[in-house]
């Protein structure tokens, strides 16, 4: 199947379509078994019962077979009757001649069941009439053979226009199913299609994106109503957390600064009256509010991103050269952890995105890896484009993370190993994945037997046409 | 060096203006935005300390009235809002440099002194000197005492930005930012990774020490007297 084919039968509507097409068929069957019974059957029966009557009348008169002049003369006396059903019959004696009989029909040719439907064609002057006849086969003791039937032309007629109308039904109706299937699915595959894109442009983060209404007040413009009503109400729930947020930001920028101040300068008045534990305890106390706005800043920048409040900046980059840069940054730790580096990339990876906000992301990702892995061991980067995506992998040789912390990984203050030692405020991998999905990406952590692996997918710079 | 502080919030300018003083400058704090412009109008200022959130005046519209008024006075924006749109905004509105509450004092004067004593644009120079250290930026060769030193190029962006401004104190933000040249957060103190590195290669082994560290703020290269 073409994918085109393969979308069309997963289509529900197109489903919907052929599920009627086939109840529609069963339907016009049904109604012409009916009528079949009504138009042929019956009246096949009460002919079949009117010749079985003659038959047994005729077979009376035929006695031994030795003199058959009544026998014949009550056979012609009923062909010449008007009224009803034409009259047929052929009386054969035990040599095989025939002594009487209006049907073309050779004596050799007679089956042996009792009953028969025969077709011929009668000259009647210059024109040609085509005939049925239902006959009954007597057999008599000496070997010779009546035959008596009634003509059935008309019922013949019928059967052979029920069993046309029957075909042409049949085809007519797949074909008309058919089509407005895929009519159907057309046009309801446009709508639900049109409410499905809204929706993804919302979840990618536009959330000023509205499924478009017709005005036409049916069941999808009543869904799409609905489904904006919603989107209305989430993004002012969204705007007013931001606002809190906001504000809450505002609000603990100053007193922590003014803290700051006073701390940085009871540090320097500490340092100077030489007393060494006051010295540090204002070092400490200095350093934790520095920690206090370190987390609030990340805090902060997460919910902006995710938000995207951030105005989305699509400069054209190289991601292999961002990659090349952050880990030259790295360096340094690895070589003083002894922590062998290598990077696997294409000469030139382009996309569009924020180079700050991409360079930031990789760096978190080396970092967590370089902390994470116990000296002497490595660091692999790799960065791949397969269809479109960029593929970065970071992996590292360290403990790696167990399956029911790694979903949880990128949570904001989750941390898979606080005993670790390895200092951090669990916003790192939450900062990464928000930036991320601001590029439309994803970050995963993939299972490995040995290690971890930190995956960033991002889509790459579409092919120019 | 003498320099224009405008911020509405006492305890800070207060903070500030100690700060500032103590290194050396004599300093004009100024609540009020309006009165802020009149006084950075007047000129003869060094460097400008300017709020972004006063009463009165916005301070981006206090530097939006300067730059269009001709005047070149280097400004450091102080602000509250930390996200990078608003420091884009900033600097696109003519500000020198870009800090944001709340600050270490220190990285605030190291700022302002580096605002204050730009080198001359795109200094004609085509070595750099100190003590017996000399960077030969046409054939981007480094030598001390006459020994020819191996410098990657990114320890080449570095010491060239130390030898530019040296005697200044250069906080990790900076080094980051003018070497780098990335608005990012490293959350391992990567700088000092760089610099000792550097350290080793141009000060092991020969006297003086040309980089020092300058506790609680960053670095500065320099010959100690």
């Amino acid at each position: 199947m073409t994918p085109r084919l393969a979308t069309l039968w997963h289509s529900f509507t197109f489903r919907l379509t052929l599920a009627f097409m086939v109840f529609f068929c069963v339907s016009v069957a049904v109604l012409l078994a009916i009528g079949y019974w009504a138009t042929i059957h019956r009246p096949l029966e009460q002919v079949e019962a009117s010749i079985e009557q003659d038959a047994r009348r005729f077979a009376a008169l035929y006695g031994d077979g030795s003199d058959t002049t009544a026998l014949v003369a009550a056979l012609r006396r009923e062909v010449n009757r008007t009224a009803g059903r034409q009259f047929y019959h052929m009386l054969v004696d035990s040599r095989q001649n025939v002594l009487s009989g209006n049907i073309p029909v050779y004596p050799g040719e007679l089956g042996n069941g009792p009953w028969l439907r025969i077709e011929f064609e009668l000259n009647d002057g210059d024109i040609d009439s085509e005939h049925e006849a239902f006959l009954r086969v007597v057999p008599f003791v000496d070997g010779g053979r009546l035959l008596v039937g009634r003509d059935t032309e008309d019922i013949d007629e019928r059967e052979e226009l029920i069993t046309q109308v029957l075909g042409g039904a049949a085809t007519l109706a797949a074909m008309l199913g058919l089509g407005g299937g895929l009519l159907l699915s057309l046009g309801v595959g446009r709508r639900i299609d049109a409410i499905n894109r809204a929706a993804q442009r919302v979840l990618v983060g536009k959330m000023a994106e509205r499924v478009p209404v017709r005005g036409t007040g049916d069941d999808f413009d009543r869904l799409s109503m609905t489904l904006n009503a919603m989107l209305d109400r989430i993004q002012a729930l969204i705007a007013s957390i931001s606002r809190v947020s906001d504000n809450i930001a505002h609000e603990l920028r100053t007193p922590l600064t003014h803290l700051r101040g006073d701390l940085e300068l009871l540090e320097v008045a500490a340092s100077r009256t030489g007393d060494d534990l006051l010295t540090t305890t204002a070092t400490r106390a200095r350093d934790d509010a520095d920690r206090l706005q370190r987390i609030f800043d990340a805090l902060l920048r997460i919910a902006r991103i995710e938000v995207g409040r951030d105005t989305p900046v699509r400069e054209a980059l190289d991601l292999s050269t961002l990659l090349h840069e952050a880990v030259e940054l790295y360096a340094p730790v690895a070589e003083q952890r002894r922590i062998a580096v290598t990077v696997a990339a294409p000469p030139v990876a382009p996309m569009r995105g924020d180079r700050h906000l991409l360079f930031q992301a990789i760096c978190n990702l080396l970092d967590n890896a370089l902390k994470y892995t116990p000296e002497g061991g490595a660091v692999t980067v790799s960065l791949g484009i397969d269809a479109g995506t960029m593929r970065l992998d970071v992996r590292d040789t360290g403990p790696g993370v167990p399956a029911e912390h790694r979903a949880r990984l990128g949570e904001r203050f989750f941390r898979a190993d606080p005993a670790s030692g390895a200092d951090g405020h669990g916003l790192g991998l939450a900062l990464v994945r928000a930036i991320a999905r601001h590029h439309q990406g994803s970050l995963e952590f993939p299972a490995v037997a040995q290690g971890f692996i930190a995956r960033l997918s991002l889509p790459g710079e579409p092919p120019a046409r | 060096m003498r320099l224009l502080v405008i911020e509405d919030d006492a305890r800070v300018g207060a903070h500030v203006t100690r700060g500032l003083r103590d290194a050396g400058h004599t300093v004009d704090l100024i609540a009020d935005g309006r009165e802020g412009l009149f006084h950075a109008a007047a000129g003869g200022y060094d460097v400008i300390v300017l709020d972004r959130m006063l009463p009165h005046v916005d301070g981006m519209a206090i530097l939006s009235a300067l730059r269009t008024g001709g005047d070149p006075t280097p400004v450091l924006l102080l602000s509250a809002l930390g996200t990078v749109e608003d420091r884009v905004a900033g600097l696109r509105a003519g500000a020198n440099d870009y800090l944001t509450k709340p600050f270490a004092l220190i990285e605030l004067v190291a700022r302002v002194d580096a605002l204050g004593r730009r080198p001359a644009p795109a200094s004609e120079a085509m070595v750099l000197e100190v003590a017996d250290l000399r960077f030969d930026l046409r054939g981007r060769t480094v030598e001390r005492a006459g020994r020819r030193i191996e410098l990657s190029p990114r320890e080449q962006r570095l010491l060239e930005y130390m030898l530019r401004h040296q005697g200044h104190v250069l906080t990790r933000g900076m080094i980051l930012e003018a070497v780098w040249d990335y608005r990012f957060d490293p959350q391992t103190n990567i700088v000092d990774q760089h610099i000792s590195n550097l350290r080793q290669k141009i000060d092991k082994g020969f006297t003086p020490a040309l980089i020092h560290t300058v506790r609680g703020a960053g670095y500065t290269l320099r010959v100690e007297s």
